[in-house]
């Protein structure tokens, strides 16, 4: 039986109960080897398998929900999924729990009591989204389309379509997330390369240079990334030909658990990377280690004056802004660019400061002056179909909102509403989807106020499928389903260099009356009408996703949807990896080069060649002064996962981490209480003490310190008709953490407008 | 079923990220309630700063050869298979501990609910069918490897026979069936030194 596949599996299971109605036994000896296939532990039984797509973070791997008479028993990876190949990681598994939460919410549900008092009516669907179509009516009489305000920050899926609903209504604030990755980053590298964001090609590298970036908990498209990084780090024989195991260092104010197995961890002052980076670049330049090649060819800048712009940046000067020792910074340097192929590793760590464009371009530049831009193991492009908007196309009104971010390439803000709305631009109705600023904004206390208050935001509504910190100040709530329950078109990057299109499907059927936003968004279009639902001329979302692939020829030829609705994921057969693509059109910027020199950068009054900007906030720093930072954890994305009850077993708190050494010189010790204070306010919060984390530096993470989305993400015990919810034990041990937005002030790079996250000045003070 | 087959696991902790993967997928596929493991990652952190380190150590019921809790079963309800696997008959158990008291692992536990003494089976049920034991199947790192030792084209038995491995507590007599390659011998107590999660 050796070498059976799932399908056949299946077959034999499903022929073996037929015939002798109980569970299939394998009488001859093998080895287990069917992957991707799911049986009643008791039962012994075949489970139904449906094939989807992931959302329970953003990486968006390849799953088989895994069903019994309605009821989803299990989630488990797709073995033919390029990316994800199979495996999945603990908050796959717990997609179970999100959908069966039982603080879910199953019907749309109407404010009666004060806002934020917590007294819901049920109501019809039919209400419901009369109510909502008559408003955004009124609204279009009186011409004041522009006060109605999409918020859907968390989502990646359906971002053109809630887009589409906005402009078709005739607004232009659709405040959506910039695909994948934090706007800082994103600016950066469109500004550079043309490209959001890059796949490092880490299974075939032999160097890994990471500046705050922590891959092994939290990075885009994770669980795919991270496979591939233990491949390129384990020495092993391909081809006949040795691959030796990549080296990784890692830069990083804290010892995150990527940095904890890293060959050699720098703990670096937050906000600093940039000038690091740019010594390395200076010290690769001066030593005759650079790539003539690719700058000569491909750089905007020619070498000569390109090294001496460096030259400002010694190694010495590097170690005096970020604490690493200049010896250290030349040998990585010479390393890096020495060691063939190799890639950078950057992330939210260095870019979610005031200067994370400038960071991030600079570590960028040591890509491109080393020739590992677009190679194989290098620093690659995303290969990435980008679906087309179905005709007819809304066009896009006035863009001169208020709300939107300042960041050059004019990317919406989030937070952007915040200091919009405080300058006076007029909201009349705003509506949520899978957003909750409250807990995921920074400045919580002006956040809620925004939201609490009836005067600046008259009507709220919320499609979610959980009470969020935010949702409990809705005027109308509408239920959504979750990803197990939902259809949607999927496009992320691939890590075979070929591109994908996968489909999310329904696993089981919607519980309650809840509806997929989709859904939901396409009947408003029609119950609002006014020459709106011209551009939604679908029977169903299905239709408009069908619409959106009849493009792409292989894939029609292929089966299409159909295919899709079987296989869960598509790629070209004929379509072979290729390196340096850029040779065949060049790069998506103005002068299709990689450009070290970004005149649109010197437009907005910074310097065009990647530089370092100290941060005003964290740049002197008092002796009892500490610069905060935040991180993520393994088991948790952001702050939807925390009502996951086998999630938050294992991280349910997040003691503040200090530098063992300084704890102790102010009589600190692991498990103490103690107040945090900055600029926008205080928290109290438990903290624990640990050699792994630079001297001016603590860190706390999110995801935890919930004070609304269930009981579960409280640490609640209680009742339900899960016995184990009577067992949740961490609330009346640990708490369920402290969220510390509350203190992070709200401040943004100026070129990117992407949040500075990292640069929140505290004091701390025992409780 | 081959008569001499001895199914084992070998962790290749070089391959370990502490995604905690496994602790979950168990939770899933055994159905295990709030407050026990049968599977989980250790994460220690070592060294004085700046020069600090963490190390993973993925624990579960070893399966041992020479089960000390089997012996110490006073109903009979622990027991080993053929194929080496140990296991826990829940007719019979009596939940009266003295199969966790002798583990030296630690891996057993008493389900709050059910109120009988459980732990890993290396996913038997799966096993039986030809699949792999559900934290092997989802390891994002592929550090899992699971097989048939006694079978010399298994991947198993070829990483036995090439890479060096350890074993927890090999002076407790116990012969684990799961092998570690690449561990730290720091972390190699299950349950003690647990600074994190």
């Amino acid at each position: 039986m050796a070498g059976i596949n799932r399908r056949e599996f299946i077959k034999g299971t499903a022929a073996a109960v037929g015939a002798i109605g109980s569970a299939w036994k394998v009488s001859e000896a093998m080895e287990p080897s069917v992957v991707g296939a799911s049986i009643g532990r008791t039962s012994r039984r075949p489970r139904n398998s449906v094939v989807t797509t992931c959302l329970n973070c953003y990486a968006r791997c390849g799953i088989f929900g895994y069903e019994t008479d309605g009821q989803l028993m299990a989630v488990g990876g797709n073995p033919g999924h390029p990316n994800n190949r199979g495996r999945m990681c603990a908050k796959g598994h717990a997609g179970i729990n999100i959908l069966y939460d039982p603080d879910r919410i199953l019907h749309p549900m109407k404010r009666v009591g004060e806002r934020g008092s917590g007294k819901w009516q049920q109501l019809s669907w039919e209400e419901a989204l009369g109510e909502v179509a008559s408003r955004m009516r009124r609204l279009a009489a009186a011409k004041q389309q522009d006060r109605f305000v999409f918020l859907s920050t968390r989502d990646i899926t359906s971002q053109d379509f809630t887009r589409r609903f906005c402009y078709a209504f005739g607004s232009p604030n659709a405040l959506v997330n910039v695909p994948l990755s934090g706007w800082n980053k994103a600016s950066a590298q469109a500004l550079t390369w043309g490209a959001p964001f890059e796949i490092n090609d880490v299974a075939n590298t032999q160097y890994m240079l990471l500046f705050g970036a922590n891959p092994f908990e939290a990075h885009l498209l994770r669980t795919s990334f991270v496979q591939r990084i233990t491949e390129g780090r384990v020495t092993k024989i391909e081809h006949d030909k040795v691959h030796h195991g990549a080296k990784m260092v890692a830069f990083d104010p804290r010892l995150s658990q990527t940095a904890g197995k890293s060959d050699e961890w720098f703990p670096i002052r937050p906000g600093t990377d940039g000038i690091v980076a740019l010594a390395m670049a200076n010290v690769i330049m001066r030593e005759g280690l650079a790539e003539r090649d690719f700058i000569d060819n491909w750089c905007n800048y020619p070498f000569d004056k390109l090294a001496a712009h460096l030259a400002q940046f010694t190694p010495e000067a590097a170690e005096r802004e970020s604490g690493v020792p200049a010896a250290d910074i030349r040998r990585i340097a010479v390393e890096f660019a020495t060691t063939k192929p190799a890639t950078t590793v950057s992330t939210g760590g260095i870019s979610k400061h005031e200067n994370g464009v400038q960071a991030e371009r600079a570590v960028m530049l040591l890509n491109a002056i080393t020739g590992n831009i677009d190679v194989r193991g290098g620093f690659c492009l995303p290969r990435q179909y980008h679906l087309p908007q179905p005709d007819p196309k809304p066009s896009v009104p006035d863009k001169s909102s208020p709300f939107f971010g300042q960041g050059l390439l004019g990317l919406e803000g989030e937070a952007g509403l915040l200091t919009a709305v405080e300058r006076g631009a007029k909201v009349e109705m705003c509506m949520l989807y899978k957003a909750n600023p409250c807990y995921e904004w920074p400045d919580t206390a002006r956040t809620k106020k925004l939201f609490s208050d009836e005067q600046q935001i008259p009507f709220l509504i919320a499609i979610d499928s959980f009470m969020t910190e935010t949702a409990v100040y809705a005027d109308l709530i509408l239920p959504d389903a979750t990803y197990l329950e939902k259809l949607e078109i999927e496009a992320p990057p691939s890590f075979s260099m070929v591109p994908i299109i996968a489909l999310r499907q329904p696993v089981v059927k919607p519980l309650g009356s809840v509806r997929s936003a989709e859904d939901i968004l396409l009947e408003l279009a029609f119950r609002v009408g006014g020459g709106m639902e011209k551009f939604f001329p679908f029977d169903s979302y299905r239709q408009y996703i069908e619409a959106q692939i009849t493009g792409i020829q292989p894939l029609v030829k292929a089966g299409g949807f159909g295919y899709l609705e079987e296989k869960g994921v598509w790629h070209d057969p004929q379509k072979k990896p290729v390196y340096r693509s850029y040779e065949q059109n060049g790069f998506a910027t103005p002068s299709g080069k990689f450009e070290v020199y970004s005149e649109r950068i010197a437009k907005a009054g910074q310097s065009a060649l990647p530089t370092y900007v100290p941060v005003k906030q964290t740049h002197n720093l008092a002796d009892d002064e500490f610069i905060l930072i935040t991180y993520q954890w393994n088991v948790h994305t952001h702050g939807r996962t925390a009502d996951s009850m086998w999630l938050s077993e294992i991280v349910h708190s997040n003691p503040m981490l200090i530098n063992l050494e300084v704890g102790e010189r102010l009589g600190l010790k692991t498990g103490d209480r103690v107040r945090v204070s900055s600029q926008s306010g205080e928290i109290e919060t438990e903290i624990r003490l640990t050699q792994g984390i630079h001297p001016k530096t603590v860190a706390m993470s999110d995801s935890v310190g919930h004070w609304a989305y269930g009981r579960i993400a409280q640490a609640k015990r209680f009742k339900s008709k899960y016995l184990e919810t009577e067992h949740i034990w961490w609330g009346e041990e640990e708490g369920c953490g402290t969220h510390p937005n509350a203190i992070i002030r709200h401040s943004s790079d100026p070129l990117g407008g992407g949040e500075a996250w990292m640069d929140t000045r505290v004091r701390i003070k025992k409780a | 079923m081959k008569k001499d087959t001895r199914w084992a696991m070998v962790i290749d902790l070089r391959k370990c990220v502490g995604c905690h993967s496994c602790s979950v997928a168990c939770k899933a596929e055994n159905d295990v309630p709030p407050s026990v493991f049968r599977s989980w990652v250790k994460i220690i952190e070592k060294g004085k700063y700046p020069n600090v380190s963490k190390s993973f150590l993925p624990s579960l019921c070893n399966n041992c050869e020479n089960p000390i809790c089997v012996r110490n079963c006073p109903v009979g309800a622990s027991y080993k298979r053929e194929d080496g696997i140990v296991l826990v008959d829940p007719h019979r158990c009596i939940g009266c501990k003295y199969c966790m008291a002798s583990c030296p692992y630690d891996v057993r536990h008493i389900n709050p609910i059910r109120k009988i003494v459980q732990k890993c089976y290396f996913c038997h049920h799966r096993v039986d069918a030809g699949l792999l034991p559900a934290c092997v199947e989802t390891c994002i790192g592929r550090a899992r490897v699971f097989g048939d030792m006694n079978d010399p084209n298994s991947d198993v038995a070829k990483l036995l026979a090439t890479e060096p491995v350890i074993v927890l507590k090999p002076e407790m007599a116990t012969e684990p069936r799961v092998f570690y390659i690449g561990a730290d011998i720091d972390a190699m107590e299950p349950m003690e030194g647990h600074t994190e999660e």
